[in-house]
Protein backbone atom coordinates (compact mmCIF):
# COMPACT_ATOMS: atom_id res chain seq x y z
CA UNK A 1 0.00 0.00 0.00
CA UNK A 2 1.44 3.51 -1.12
CA UNK A 3 1.74 5.85 1.34
CA UNK A 4 0.55 9.22 0.55
CA UNK A 5 2.75 12.23 1.63
CA UNK A 6 0.05 14.88 2.84
CA UNK A 7 0.47 18.11 1.31
CA UNK A 8 0.52 20.54 3.60
CA UNK A 9 -2.09 22.82 1.52
CA UNK A 10 -4.82 20.19 1.98
CA UNK A 11 -3.62 18.14 5.19
CA UNK A 12 -6.21 20.53 6.87
CA UNK A 13 -8.84 20.95 4.55
CA UNK A 14 -12.10 18.92 6.09
CA UNK A 15 -13.94 18.59 2.63
CA UNK A 16 -10.65 17.33 0.41
CA UNK A 17 -9.83 14.66 3.40
CA UNK A 18 -13.55 13.53 2.68
CA UNK A 19 -13.11 13.32 -1.31
CA UNK A 20 -9.58 11.22 -0.64
CA UNK A 21 -11.37 8.87 2.29
CA UNK A 22 -14.49 8.62 -0.78
CA UNK A 23 -11.72 7.53 -3.15
CA UNK A 24 -10.34 5.05 -0.66
CA UNK A 25 -13.54 3.11 -0.64
CA UNK A 26 -12.94 -0.50 -2.39
CA UNK A 27 -15.96 -0.79 -4.78
CA UNK A 28 -17.97 -3.14 -4.30
CA UNK A 29 -17.74 -6.28 -7.00
CA UNK A 30 -20.42 -8.80 -8.02
CA UNK A 31 -19.85 -11.89 -6.84
CA UNK A 32 -21.06 -13.22 -10.36
CA UNK A 33 -18.22 -11.11 -12.47
CA UNK A 34 -15.76 -11.78 -9.96
CA UNK A 35 -16.24 -16.13 -10.21
CA UNK A 36 -16.49 -15.35 -14.23
CA UNK A 37 -13.12 -13.56 -13.94
CA UNK A 38 -11.49 -16.75 -12.00
CA UNK A 39 -12.76 -19.06 -14.37
CA UNK A 40 -11.42 -17.67 -17.07
CA UNK A 41 -7.99 -17.18 -15.83
CA UNK A 42 -8.12 -20.66 -14.99
CA UNK A 43 -8.67 -21.72 -18.52
CA UNK A 44 -5.14 -20.10 -20.25
CA UNK A 45 -2.09 -21.84 -20.13
CA UNK A 46 0.95 -21.93 -17.51
CA UNK A 47 3.43 -18.92 -18.90
CA UNK A 48 6.35 -20.42 -20.41
CA UNK A 49 9.79 -19.23 -19.08
CA UNK A 50 11.52 -19.86 -22.53
CA UNK A 51 8.92 -18.54 -25.00
CA UNK A 52 7.83 -15.13 -26.13
CA UNK A 53 5.52 -13.42 -23.88
CA UNK A 54 3.98 -11.83 -27.33
CA UNK A 55 2.64 -14.46 -30.18
CA UNK A 56 2.05 -12.56 -33.52
CA UNK A 57 0.23 -14.35 -36.54
CA UNK A 58 1.58 -14.32 -39.39
CA UNK A 59 -1.01 -15.33 -42.69
CA UNK A 60 0.64 -16.45 -45.67
CA UNK A 61 -1.13 -15.17 -48.96
CA UNK A 62 1.04 -16.87 -52.05
CA UNK A 63 -0.15 -14.31 -54.57
CA UNK A 64 1.24 -11.49 -52.53
CA UNK A 65 4.33 -13.50 -52.08
CA UNK A 66 4.63 -13.46 -55.68
CA UNK A 67 3.76 -10.56 -56.32
CA UNK A 68 6.21 -8.83 -53.58
CA UNK A 69 8.98 -11.14 -55.05
CA UNK A 70 8.23 -9.85 -58.88
CA UNK A 71 8.33 -6.23 -57.53
CA UNK A 72 11.95 -6.81 -55.61
CA UNK A 73 13.41 -8.42 -58.32
CA UNK A 74 12.39 -5.61 -60.77
CA UNK A 75 13.43 -2.71 -58.01
CA UNK A 76 16.74 -4.89 -57.48
CA UNK A 77 17.29 -4.96 -61.47
CA UNK A 78 17.01 -1.45 -62.06
CA UNK A 79 19.19 -0.41 -59.43
CA UNK A 80 21.90 -2.81 -60.56
CA UNK A 81 21.08 -2.04 -64.23
CA UNK A 82 22.00 2.38 -62.85
CA UNK A 83 24.37 1.18 -60.89
CA UNK A 84 26.53 -0.67 -63.37
CA UNK A 85 25.91 1.22 -66.32
CA UNK A 86 26.86 3.90 -64.38
CA UNK A 87 30.16 2.70 -63.85
CA UNK A 88 30.90 1.42 -67.52
CA UNK A 89 29.30 4.58 -69.33
CA UNK A 90 31.34 4.79 -72.64
CA UNK A 91 30.58 7.55 -75.57
CA UNK A 92 29.22 5.88 -78.72
CA UNK A 93 32.07 6.07 -81.19
CA UNK A 94 34.09 4.48 -78.13
CA UNK A 95 31.17 1.95 -78.10
CA UNK A 96 31.26 0.94 -81.62
CA UNK A 97 35.11 0.89 -82.26
CA UNK A 98 35.10 -1.71 -79.37
CA UNK A 99 32.67 -4.53 -81.80
CA UNK A 100 33.55 -7.93 -82.39
CA UNK A 101 31.33 -10.59 -83.26
CA UNK A 102 31.40 -14.53 -84.13
CA UNK A 103 29.93 -15.64 -87.61
CA UNK A 104 26.03 -16.38 -87.33
CA UNK A 105 25.93 -20.05 -87.13
CA UNK A 106 22.63 -20.86 -88.92
CA UNK A 107 21.01 -24.41 -88.16
CA UNK A 108 23.60 -25.25 -85.28
CA UNK A 109 21.59 -24.10 -82.21
CA UNK A 110 17.90 -25.53 -81.32
CA UNK A 111 16.94 -26.70 -84.54
CA UNK A 112 17.43 -26.69 -88.74
CA UNK A 113 17.07 -22.95 -89.29
CA UNK A 114 17.59 -21.18 -86.06
CA UNK A 115 20.44 -18.72 -86.41
CA UNK A 116 22.90 -17.64 -82.92
CA UNK A 117 23.84 -14.17 -83.53
CA UNK A 118 26.75 -12.82 -81.44
CA UNK A 119 28.25 -9.51 -80.62
CA UNK A 120 31.09 -8.81 -78.14
CA UNK A 121 30.48 -5.60 -76.95
CA UNK A 122 30.84 -5.03 -73.12
CA UNK A 123 30.50 -1.56 -72.98
CA UNK A 124 27.20 -1.31 -74.76
CA UNK A 125 24.24 -1.10 -72.49
CA UNK A 126 21.74 -1.85 -75.22
CA UNK A 127 21.65 -4.14 -78.05
CA UNK A 128 18.84 -5.38 -80.39
CA UNK A 129 19.00 -6.94 -83.86
CA UNK A 130 16.95 -5.26 -86.97
CA UNK A 131 16.61 -6.69 -89.92
CA UNK A 132 14.54 -8.28 -92.64
CA UNK A 133 13.15 -10.70 -90.64
CA UNK A 134 11.58 -8.51 -87.99
CA UNK A 135 10.64 -5.70 -90.29
CA UNK A 136 14.13 -3.39 -89.36
CA UNK A 137 11.89 -2.61 -86.04
CA UNK A 138 14.47 -2.37 -83.17
CA UNK A 139 12.33 -2.99 -80.16
CA UNK A 140 11.65 -5.93 -81.82
CA UNK A 141 14.18 -8.12 -81.20
CA UNK A 142 16.52 -6.78 -77.74
CA UNK A 143 19.87 -9.23 -77.49
CA UNK A 144 20.74 -10.35 -73.94
CA UNK A 145 23.95 -9.77 -72.59
CA UNK A 146 26.12 -13.30 -71.78
CA UNK A 147 26.76 -14.18 -68.34
CA UNK A 148 30.19 -12.54 -68.51
CA UNK A 149 28.84 -9.38 -69.35
CA UNK A 150 31.07 -8.80 -72.42
CA UNK A 151 28.81 -10.48 -75.27
CA UNK A 152 25.28 -10.16 -76.72
CA UNK A 153 23.06 -13.17 -77.44
CA UNK A 154 20.12 -14.05 -79.26
CA UNK A 155 19.04 -17.27 -81.19
CA UNK A 156 16.61 -15.99 -84.04
CA UNK A 157 14.24 -18.49 -86.38
CA UNK A 158 14.85 -17.77 -89.88
CA UNK A 159 13.67 -19.41 -92.31
CA UNK A 160 16.09 -20.62 -95.85
CA UNK A 161 17.66 -17.83 -97.86
CA UNK A 162 19.59 -14.57 -97.36
CA UNK A 163 18.74 -12.30 -94.82
CA UNK A 164 19.84 -8.49 -94.67
CA UNK A 165 20.47 -7.55 -90.93
CA UNK A 166 22.63 -5.16 -88.72
CA UNK A 167 22.67 -4.57 -85.15
CA UNK A 168 21.56 -1.56 -83.11
CA UNK A 169 24.11 -0.53 -80.17
CA UNK A 170 23.23 1.61 -77.74
CA UNK A 171 20.81 3.23 -80.48
CA UNK A 172 23.17 3.74 -83.30
CA UNK A 173 23.47 0.72 -86.48
CA UNK A 174 26.70 -0.91 -86.41
CA UNK A 175 26.84 -3.91 -88.54
CA UNK A 176 28.43 -7.62 -87.99
CA UNK A 177 32.13 -7.01 -88.00
CA UNK A 178 31.76 -11.02 -88.48
CA UNK A 179 29.64 -11.28 -91.32
CA UNK A 180 29.96 -10.44 -95.06
CA UNK A 181 28.43 -6.86 -95.98
CA UNK A 182 25.35 -6.46 -98.01
CA UNK A 183 26.55 -5.51 -101.21
CA UNK A 184 23.29 -3.66 -101.84
CA UNK A 185 23.89 -0.89 -99.05
CA UNK A 186 21.49 1.35 -100.89
CA UNK A 187 21.05 3.84 -97.71
CA UNK A 188 24.55 4.76 -97.39
CA UNK A 189 24.49 2.88 -93.84
CA UNK A 190 26.34 -0.86 -94.00
CA UNK A 191 24.59 -3.86 -93.06
CA UNK A 192 25.04 -7.69 -92.80
CA UNK A 193 24.31 -11.10 -94.96
CA UNK A 194 23.75 -14.04 -93.17
CA UNK A 195 22.71 -17.47 -95.59
CA UNK A 196 20.42 -19.58 -94.15
CA UNK A 197 20.71 -23.06 -96.24
CA UNK A 198 17.77 -25.37 -96.66
CA UNK A 199 15.50 -26.64 -99.31
CA UNK A 200 14.07 -24.56 -102.20
CA UNK A 201 11.25 -22.24 -100.72
CA UNK B 1 -4.57 -2.63 -52.08
CA UNK B 2 -2.21 -5.73 -52.47
CA UNK B 3 -4.30 -7.68 -54.30
CA UNK B 4 -4.34 -4.53 -56.69
CA UNK B 5 -0.92 -4.37 -56.68
CA UNK B 6 -0.78 -8.35 -57.21
CA UNK B 7 -2.81 -8.10 -60.27
CA UNK B 8 -0.86 -5.60 -62.07
CA UNK B 9 2.32 -7.55 -61.66
CA UNK B 10 0.64 -10.33 -62.79
CA UNK B 11 -0.40 -8.31 -66.01
CA UNK B 12 2.73 -6.41 -66.49
CA UNK B 13 4.60 -9.41 -66.23
CA UNK B 14 2.48 -11.72 -68.80
CA UNK B 15 2.42 -9.09 -71.19
CA UNK B 16 6.47 -8.86 -71.30
CA UNK B 17 6.30 -12.24 -71.71
CA UNK B 18 3.82 -12.23 -74.57
CA UNK B 19 5.82 -9.27 -76.00
CA UNK B 20 8.76 -11.21 -76.37
CA UNK B 21 6.99 -14.02 -77.73
CA UNK B 22 5.63 -11.94 -80.29
CA UNK B 23 9.07 -10.64 -81.63
CA UNK B 24 10.03 -14.34 -81.98
CA UNK B 25 7.07 -15.08 -84.50
CA UNK B 26 8.24 -12.03 -86.48
CA UNK B 27 10.55 -13.52 -88.06
CA UNK B 28 8.81 -16.44 -89.44
CA UNK B 29 6.06 -14.06 -91.16
CA UNK B 30 6.85 -12.47 -94.06
CA UNK B 31 6.52 -8.42 -94.05
CA UNK B 32 2.73 -7.08 -95.41
CA UNK B 33 2.12 -3.35 -96.70
CA UNK B 34 -0.08 -2.87 -93.66
CA UNK B 35 3.51 -2.67 -91.84
CA UNK B 36 5.20 -0.31 -93.70
CA UNK B 37 6.46 2.31 -91.21
CA UNK B 38 4.31 5.39 -90.45
CA UNK B 39 7.13 7.82 -91.34
CA UNK B 40 6.63 7.26 -94.91
CA UNK B 41 4.48 9.98 -96.56
CA UNK B 42 0.89 8.99 -98.00
CA UNK B 43 2.16 9.48 -101.64
CA UNK B 44 4.94 6.79 -100.95
CA UNK B 45 3.34 4.88 -99.00
CA UNK B 46 0.40 4.62 -102.30
CA UNK B 47 3.25 4.01 -104.62
CA UNK B 48 5.15 1.31 -102.41
CA UNK B 49 1.98 -0.07 -102.27
CA UNK B 50 0.94 -0.05 -105.73
CA UNK B 51 4.78 -1.72 -106.35
CA UNK B 52 3.92 -4.64 -104.35
CA UNK B 53 0.63 -5.26 -106.12
CA UNK B 54 2.07 -5.49 -109.22
CA UNK B 55 4.89 -8.02 -108.16
CA UNK B 56 2.05 -9.98 -106.32
CA UNK B 57 0.34 -9.51 -109.97
CA UNK B 58 2.97 -11.19 -111.85
CA UNK B 59 3.49 -14.51 -108.86
CA UNK B 60 6.57 -12.34 -107.67
CA UNK B 61 7.33 -12.02 -103.87
CA UNK B 62 6.20 -8.19 -102.18
CA UNK B 63 7.70 -9.16 -98.87
CA UNK B 64 11.32 -8.32 -99.59
CA UNK B 65 9.92 -4.81 -101.24
CA UNK B 66 8.17 -4.09 -97.92
CA UNK B 67 11.49 -4.69 -96.06
CA UNK B 68 13.76 -2.42 -98.32
CA UNK B 69 11.43 0.34 -97.66
CA UNK B 70 11.35 -0.12 -93.81
CA UNK B 71 14.98 -0.57 -93.78
CA UNK B 72 15.56 2.77 -95.59
CA UNK B 73 13.07 4.52 -92.86
CA UNK B 74 15.54 2.99 -89.87
CA UNK B 75 18.24 4.51 -91.87
CA UNK B 76 17.32 7.49 -92.73
CA UNK B 77 16.64 7.61 -96.18
CA UNK B 78 14.44 10.15 -97.77
CA UNK B 79 11.31 9.01 -99.08
CA UNK B 80 12.72 9.79 -102.57
CA UNK B 81 15.58 7.38 -102.03
CA UNK B 82 13.64 4.77 -100.77
CA UNK B 83 11.80 4.84 -103.97
CA UNK B 84 14.66 4.92 -106.32
CA UNK B 85 15.79 1.75 -104.65
CA UNK B 86 12.62 0.02 -104.44
CA UNK B 87 11.98 0.65 -108.00
CA UNK B 88 15.22 -0.78 -108.55
CA UNK B 89 14.79 -4.04 -106.81
CA UNK B 90 11.21 -4.96 -108.08
CA UNK B 91 12.72 -4.01 -111.65
CA UNK B 92 15.71 -7.10 -110.08
CA UNK B 93 13.55 -9.50 -108.85
CA UNK B 94 11.49 -9.49 -112.29
CA UNK B 95 15.16 -10.05 -114.24
CA UNK B 96 16.11 -13.05 -111.82
CA UNK B 97 13.27 -14.60 -112.18
CA UNK B 98 13.31 -14.12 -116.08
CA UNK B 99 16.97 -15.68 -115.78
CA UNK B 100 16.18 -18.27 -113.23
CA UNK B 101 12.92 -19.46 -114.56
CA UNK B 102 9.38 -19.66 -113.19
CA UNK B 103 10.61 -22.55 -110.66
CA UNK B 104 12.86 -20.49 -108.81
CA UNK B 105 11.95 -19.94 -105.04
CA UNK B 106 11.24 -17.10 -103.30
CA UNK B 107 14.95 -17.35 -101.42
CA UNK B 108 16.30 -18.08 -104.96
CA UNK B 109 14.51 -14.82 -106.84
CA UNK B 110 15.61 -12.58 -103.73
CA UNK B 111 19.55 -13.81 -103.94
CA UNK B 112 19.18 -13.77 -107.87
CA UNK B 113 18.01 -10.34 -107.72
CA UNK B 114 20.85 -8.96 -104.91
CA UNK B 115 23.31 -10.53 -107.59
CA UNK B 116 22.25 -8.31 -110.20
CA UNK B 117 22.26 -5.42 -108.15
CA UNK B 118 26.01 -5.70 -107.26
CA UNK B 119 26.85 -6.36 -111.16
CA UNK B 120 25.98 -9.93 -112.30
CA UNK B 121 24.60 -10.45 -115.70
CA UNK B 122 21.28 -12.06 -116.52
CA UNK B 123 23.34 -13.98 -118.76
CA UNK B 124 25.57 -15.38 -115.39
CA UNK B 125 22.36 -16.26 -113.46
CA UNK B 126 20.91 -18.44 -116.41
CA UNK B 127 24.56 -20.06 -116.39
CA UNK B 128 24.30 -20.74 -112.93
CA UNK B 129 20.85 -22.20 -113.11
CA UNK B 130 21.70 -24.45 -116.07
CA UNK B 131 24.51 -25.56 -114.23
CA UNK B 132 22.88 -26.18 -111.12
CA UNK B 133 20.06 -28.06 -112.88
CA UNK B 134 22.51 -30.42 -114.86
CA UNK B 135 24.77 -30.75 -111.71
CA UNK B 136 22.10 -31.37 -108.73
CA UNK B 137 18.48 -31.04 -110.68
CA UNK B 138 15.74 -28.46 -110.09
CA UNK B 139 14.51 -29.62 -106.20
CA UNK B 140 17.56 -28.21 -105.03
CA UNK B 141 17.92 -24.74 -103.78
CA UNK B 142 20.50 -22.34 -105.99
CA UNK B 143 20.28 -19.77 -103.05
CA UNK B 144 23.53 -20.03 -101.74
CA UNK B 145 25.42 -20.26 -104.86
CA UNK B 146 23.85 -16.71 -105.54
CA UNK B 147 24.64 -15.41 -102.40
CA UNK B 148 27.76 -16.31 -102.53
CA UNK B 149 28.34 -14.91 -106.06
CA UNK B 150 26.57 -11.73 -104.70
CA UNK B 151 29.20 -11.50 -101.83
CA UNK B 152 32.29 -11.70 -104.56
CA UNK B 153 30.70 -9.20 -106.50
CA UNK B 154 30.55 -6.96 -103.22
CA UNK B 155 33.97 -7.23 -102.39
CA UNK B 156 34.68 -6.11 -105.86
CA UNK B 157 36.09 -9.39 -107.82
CA UNK B 158 35.86 -8.95 -111.01
CA UNK B 159 32.33 -10.39 -112.45
CA UNK B 160 33.79 -12.78 -114.98
CA UNK B 161 36.20 -14.24 -112.23
CA UNK B 162 33.16 -14.85 -109.06
CA UNK B 163 30.68 -15.89 -111.53
CA UNK B 164 33.23 -18.73 -112.88
CA UNK B 165 34.30 -19.77 -109.63
CA UNK B 166 30.96 -20.29 -108.24
CA UNK B 167 29.91 -21.92 -111.10
CA UNK B 168 32.81 -24.36 -110.69
CA UNK B 169 31.50 -25.29 -107.46
CA UNK B 170 28.05 -25.82 -108.23
CA UNK B 171 28.92 -28.27 -111.37
CA UNK B 172 30.83 -30.09 -108.56
CA UNK B 173 28.02 -30.05 -106.66
CA UNK B 174 29.94 -28.43 -103.50
CA UNK B 175 28.06 -28.35 -100.71
CA UNK B 176 26.78 -24.87 -99.13
CA UNK B 177 29.39 -25.12 -96.87
CA UNK B 178 32.12 -24.33 -99.19
CA UNK B 179 29.97 -21.68 -100.55
CA UNK B 180 30.35 -20.43 -97.04
CA UNK B 181 33.88 -20.99 -96.97
CA UNK B 182 35.15 -19.61 -100.23
CA UNK B 183 33.06 -16.20 -99.38
CA UNK B 184 34.51 -15.99 -95.95
CA UNK B 185 38.16 -16.80 -97.23
CA UNK B 186 38.26 -14.37 -99.90
CA UNK B 187 36.89 -11.46 -97.25
CA UNK B 188 40.10 -12.72 -95.27
CA UNK B 189 42.49 -12.69 -97.92
CA UNK B 190 41.01 -9.06 -99.40
CA UNK B 191 41.34 -7.79 -95.55
CA UNK B 192 44.72 -8.85 -95.64
CA UNK B 193 45.66 -7.06 -98.63
CA UNK B 194 45.27 -9.72 -101.38
CA UNK B 195 44.25 -9.04 -104.85
CA UNK B 196 40.50 -10.24 -104.62
CA UNK B 197 40.93 -11.83 -108.20
CA UNK B 198 43.79 -14.10 -107.01
CA UNK B 199 42.21 -14.81 -103.35
CA UNK B 200 39.32 -16.35 -105.30
CA UNK B 201 41.11 -18.56 -108.00
CA UNK B 202 43.19 -19.84 -105.49
CA UNK B 203 40.28 -20.26 -102.29
CA UNK B 204 38.37 -22.11 -105.34
CA UNK B 205 41.18 -24.64 -106.47
CA UNK B 206 41.75 -25.97 -102.93
CA UNK B 207 38.17 -26.48 -102.57
CA UNK B 208 37.92 -28.09 -105.46
CA UNK B 209 40.74 -30.23 -104.96
CA UNK B 210 38.77 -30.70 -101.49
CA UNK B 211 35.79 -31.98 -103.12
CA UNK B 212 37.76 -34.70 -105.15
CA UNK B 213 39.56 -35.75 -102.74
CA UNK B 214 36.11 -36.35 -100.95
CA UNK B 215 34.90 -38.29 -103.55
CA UNK B 216 38.13 -40.72 -104.39
CA UNK B 217 37.56 -41.56 -100.35
CA UNK B 218 35.29 -44.32 -99.94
Amino acid sequence: MLRHEQDPETAENPAIERVIAELRTPVPVRAEWRAGLARGLATLPPPSAAGPRFVRRWTFRPLTAIAAAVVCAVVGATIATVLLGSGRRSSSAEVLANLTSTMPLPGEHGGQSTVRFVLVAPYASRVSLVGDFNKWNPSAMPMRRSADGRAWLLDVPLPPGRHVYSFVVDGDLAPDPAAPRAGDDDFGVPSSVVLVAGAKT
Amino acid sequence: MTRVLTWCVIVVTLSSVVGRGAGAQAAERPMTAAELPARLAPATRQVIVHLGDSLRAVGLPDAPLYAKAAEGVLKGAPDARILVVLRALARELGDARASLGASAGEAELVAGASALHVGASPAMLRQLRETHVGAAGEATSLATPLVALADLLARRVPAGVAAAAIDSLVARGAPSDDFAALRAAVERDIDAGRAPEASVVQRTQGLLRNIEGRRRTP
